[in-house]
């Protein structure tokens, strides 16, 4: 398979006045063309921001300080806002958490899919409004041509979402980066809306970033998994190569805590501590304070990325010794 | 729609009622014109004369009737001072006051908002805490104050520029207007922009809010997502989002503009209905006053049925039926 994106020692750093915040802090990522890769980790890993640095929408206080982002080999770091105009909704897309917030309450969903046809399409109005009632019919959505004229507080969460589904699928984008676009949403509609961003991957041959807190959800979806962990990819390899035989005691315990691996009636077991401060001096791997098998080792030098039979695992005691789940 | 006028329209009916009651009430309770009318050389008969001729021998429930019955059919009764329906005298001094106004709001919606704009997308930048600073100014010094310096400055060391009443007039349909003649103009500029200041740092600062706080919205980075230039980014997703606020307060300073051109129109000498309200005052014209207020009510109570309707033109979500609570 053919590399679309190949993201290398990306670092995207906040300056606060507490000091520097590390919110994507040397991640590796690698997409191949047609691919899912489910990008997981909790709240504050730094899973947005990694999305939003791949768009080129970090905002101040933000600012990527290093590492390389390529789509089909092409430089997108350091790209002037000419060229990232041309390369959003066209070539990368997003869709992002909560349908609610991500239209505009004060136009027309026609309005808004025009928009974006003709940021990119030189397309007569006649030819721009089919092609905006296909792309609501290619999501689902119900008599799509007298929805057009609808407003955005006329459509359920769902329907806002597949709605934002198709704005971002209009161009047939290379990547679709998904930002947890079901989180929001009841269980029903967020399996269909899974499998509708499945089939319309599939269909255009567009490769999905899918990024989620909940490993049962891209357990169907992705053709890989990556784990963030504090602003790092602490683990990344095949689906079904994770969930069977994680590497990284932080994947295991968040397979732990999932309610699905567990019999009815046991107790899931959570990972003890909280999340770590991505401020100041990092110190060791970031996982060691909450991690049952750090050693002394842990807490002094930062593990570095080891790549090895598929599969690449940040942590000092990975992939030299299995450890059963 | 109509279900929602007619209600608007008993509310405000109320609201004059009420108003007008006060404004009689407190008139009544502050002094009697009568002693500040007659000469005090007159003799008694002279005062009683006077006193049956003005209605003043009634009591004031009668005189509030006979006030009340006369308003139902448009007559607001006799200036005191003058001899002339109030109305008329008042309707005399309205333009004056209208352009006034009108030029104040124009010139703090057609800078504040552009000005707001900038200081929202560039909070940090030198050019927008300039803009923030002078705001400052323009929200805390004195209204009179700053006609004065005007006045010192532009007309008195400067002399660029005229400080006194409106200059030459063109009459359009009968009403007279200063800003189509060159003189005109030049006499509008200083009251127009003392008057504007307050209002043009108000619109400053909301407009700036707003523009922050619609920056930050997710429906603005997935317009960036969909690869949006920033002009429409800006021009129709952001604008059109603090237009609902905006318009709110343009129509509702705007009828303060008018009632707060007081002091404007006495620092400028402008003969507009401010200036008339204060000389009835001095003369106890209850007549006057009162109908004055309600012209002033009655204009609030208009603006806010244009806001209203702008709102709900604006925001989808808001339907007239709905809103007829505020
Ligand atoms: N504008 C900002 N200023 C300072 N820090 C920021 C800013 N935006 C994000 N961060 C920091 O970056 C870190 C990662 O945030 P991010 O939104 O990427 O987390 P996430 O993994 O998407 O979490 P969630 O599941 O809650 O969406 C957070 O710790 C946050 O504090
Ligand atoms: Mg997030």
């Amino acid at each position: 398979m053919t590399t679309l994106l190949d993201v290398k020692g990306l670092k995207t750093y906040f300056a606060t006045t507490l000091g520097e915040v590390r919110a994507v802090d040397d991640v590796s990522l690698a997409v191949a063309e047609g691919e899912v890769v489910g990008l997981v980790g909790e709240s504050g890993s730094g899973k947005s921001v990694t999305g939003y640095s791949l768009m080129g929408l970090v905002d101040a206080p933000g600012r990527i300080v290093a590492g390389s982002v390529k789509l089909q080999g092409r430089e997108l770091v350091g790209l002037g806002e000419r060229d990232w105009r041309a390369l959003r909704g066209h070539d990368i897309a997003m869709i992002f958490q909560d349908p609610m917030l991500t239209l505009n309450p004060v136009l027309r969903i026609d309005t808004q899919i025009i928009e974006a046809i003709r940021a990119h399409a030189d397309v007569s109005a006649a030819r721009a409004r089919e092609w905006a009632a296909e792309a609501l019919a290619g999501v689902g959505i119900p008599s799509p041509a007298d929805r057009l004229t609808a407003y955005p507080h006329q459509f359920s969460g769902g329907m806002r979402q597949r709605v934002a589904i198709a704005i971002a699928l209009l161009h047939k984008p290379k990547l679709l980066i998904a930002d947890e676009p079901t989180t929001a949403l009841d269980v029903t509609i967020q399996g269909q809306i899974l499998a509708q961003v499945q089939t319309l991957a599939t269909q255009m041959k567009t490769s999905v970033i899918w990024i989620t807190h909940d490993l049962s959800v891209v357990s169907g979806l992705a053709n890989r998994i990556a784990v963030m962990y504090a602003g790092r990819i602490v683990e990344e390899g095949a689906t079904t190569d994770v969930l069977t035989n994680p590497a990284h005691p932080y994947t295991r315990g968040l397979l732990r805590s999932l309610p699905s691996q567990n019999k009815p009636g046991e107790t899931l077991t959570q990972i003890p501590g909280a999340p770590p401060r991505l401020l100041g001096e990092r110190v060791g791997c970031s996982f060691a304070p909450r991690c049952d098998q750090a050693q002394v080792v842990c807490s002094e030098a930062d593990p570095d990325r080891t790549v090895a039979a598929n599969r690449a695992v940040r942590c000092h005691f990975a992939l030299r010794e299995e450890v059963a789940v | 729609m109509i279900a929602f006028l007619l209600r608007r329209l008993v509310q405000s009916l109320l609201v004059l009622l009420a108003m007008s009651v006060l404004v009689f009430v407190g008139v009544y309770l502050i002094g009697n014109p009568i002693d500040i009318l007659i000469s005090s050389q007159a003799d008694q008969a002279e005062r009683d004369r006077a006193i049956v001729a003005l209605g003043l021998d009634k009591s004031i429930w009668s005189q509030y009737g006979s006030f009340a019955f006369g308003a139902l059919t448009g007559d607001l009764g006799k200036s005191f001072a003058h001899g002339v329906p109030a109305l008329e005298l008042i309707m005399t001094r309205m333009p004056a006051t209208l352009e006034l106004a009108l030029t104040a709001m124009l010139i703090a919606v057609g800078l504040g908002i552009p000005l707001g704009m900038i200081a929202g997308l560039k909070p940090d930048g030198f050019i927008g805490k300039s803009i923030m600073a002078a705001s400052i100014l323009g929200f805390s010094l004195p209204t009179f104050w700053v006609g004065l310096m005007l006045i010192m400055l532009f007309a008195v060391f400067l002399g660029w520029l005229p400080s006194n009443g409106r200059g030459e007039t063109v009459d359009v349909f009968g009403v007279p207007l200063s800003f189509l003649t060159l003189d005109g103009l030049a006499h509008l500029i200083l009251p127009a922009v003392n008057l504007a200041l307050f209002k043009l740092s108000l619109l400053i600062r909301l407009t700036r809010a707003g523009v922050r706080e619609a920056m930050a919205m997710d429906y603005v980075k997935f317009a960036r997502a969909k690869g949006l230039s920033s002009t429409r980014i800006v021009g129709v997703h952001v604008l059109k989002n603090i237009m609902i606020p905006i318009v709110t307060v343009i129509g509702l300073e705007f009828g303060s503009v008018v009632a707060f051109a007081v002091v404007t129109e006495s620092v400028f000498a402008w003969p507009g209905m401010g200036k008339l309200l204060l000389d009835s005052i001095n003369v106890l014209d209850r007549p006057v006053i009162v109908a004055y207020l309600l012209i002033i009510v009655s204009l609030f109570v208009f603006i806010n049925l244009l806001v209203d309707i702008a709102y709900s033109a604006l925001d989808p979500r808001v339907r007239l039926a709905d809103s007829g609570a505020h």
